[in-house]
């Protein structure tokens, strides 16, 4: 059983091949709308706009809005300071983070209510569990940043979550570290498997933001990675991203 | 089909919201429309928009998020060589796709305000 409907401004789809009934995937939606409610900055009645507009203190914060304000102040600390939910009006937007914490939270809520094979999709960053109704491990395809209706490659991620960070926006030129003198493409999109969609999608938005040092970042954390596609066609990724790859 | 092009791989799904905006509207004046700016998560996003013979031509971002630094805390003499390979496209089956969407709100809302204007 597979639907999909836009929240939080994106497609959010589930699948649950061992569903009886619609109902989990029903509650997956409902707690994606429950957390748009709170966490969009595009909502002004959402619990984050009450807060940057003054009108309740730190110590008001629900729990789960202090548990995704304590996740990014972790992140911006394990990323050199490029992951930073604060805008340069001094307001914040946990946004980053939220996306993927949600999911984490929504296959974790399938888990507990028996489902084994499934998958989460919300705007192109998944949590997937066991097989597909093939009965083979889930096949998820990088979307090419040149043409929206490619493929580039084929991964398994096997219970590992997957997410992606890009943008179309050529941004300031890199440097190639190791050919100081010759100008490197822009990083159009990073993609990174690591232990769940919550660990990929911090690491994959702070590792896009560093540019073309991102793949190195990536390479230096244990328990994942990544494929780095740049403005030249050119992919670098990390040295057991291999394992993953159907083709 | 250029707008949607170029805005893309940041759109993502939510081309899909746009699409209609741009169709359904009544008829859009020549010229160039700039959208009001928008957070994305690396900081703000504006698109300005070129309309010629009542159709969309061209978009470019006039402010896009760019938080690159000039150093980054990584040992250099340690990196690691990595493999590296000219991307192609495959026509593999495939249960889903990953993808950037990153900052598709603050730009659906920017283009947006372009169009609305050029509708004007």
């Amino acid at each position: 059983m597979r639907e999909t409907r836009i929240i939080m401004g994106m497609p959010v789809t589930v699948e649950v091949v061992d569903a009886t009934s619609p109902d989990p995937m029903t509650r997956v939606f409902q707690w994606f709308e429950v957390v748009d409610a709170r966490f969009s900055t595009y909502r002004a009645d959402s619990e984050i706009s009450r807060f940057n507009r003054g009108e309740v203190g730190e110590a008001g914060l629900s729990a789960e809005m202090k548990e995704v304000c304590a996740l990014a102040r972790a992140t911006e600390s394990e990323s050199q300071g490029f992951f930073n939910i604060l805008r340069t009006d001094g307001t914040a937007d946990p946004s980053g983070i939220v996306k993927g914490w949600a999911i984490k939270k929504a296959a974790e809520q399938l888990s507990a209510e028996g489902c084994q094979n499934f998958y989460v999709d919300a705007g192109g960053d998944i949590q997937s569990r066991g097989k597909n109704e093939d009965g083979e491990d889930w096949r998820v395809g990088l979307r090419s940043p040149f043409h929206l209706s490619d493929i580039i490659k084929v991964v398994a991620p096997r219970g590992q979550g997957i997410a992606t960070s890009g943008s179309y926006i050529r941004g300031a030129h890199i440097w190639n570290p190791h050919a100081p003198r010759e100008e490197l493409a822009d990083v159009l999109s990073l993609t990174v498997i690591g232990p769940d969609v919550l660990e990929a999608d911090r690491f994959a938005t702070a590792g896009f933001a560093m540019g073309a040092d991102g793949i190195y970042f990536i390479e230096s954390l244990p328990g994942f990675e990544a494929y780095q596609v740049n403005t030249r066609g050119m992919a670098t990724q990390t040295t057991n991203f291999q394992d993953y790859v159907i083709s | 089909m250029k707008l949607l092009k170029r805005l893309g791989l940041g759109l993502g799904g939510a081309a899909a919201v746009l699409v209609p905006q741009a169709e359904a509207g009544a008829v859009l004046h020549d010229g160039t429309f700039d959208g009001g700016t928008y957070d994305a998560y690396f900081g703000p996003v504006q698109v300005e928009i070129t309309v010629s013979g009542g159709k969309v031509v061209d978009a470019q971002a006039l402010q896009y998020p760019d938080h690159r630094r000039t150093s980054v805390a990584i040992n250099r003499q340690a990196l690691p060589y990595l493999k590296q390979e000219v991307v192609q496209a495959q026509t593999a089956r495939v249960n889903l796709i990953s993808g950037a969407t990153l900052t598709s709100r603050a730009y659906v809302a920017s283009v947006g305000d372009a169009l609305k204007k050029a509708a004007q």
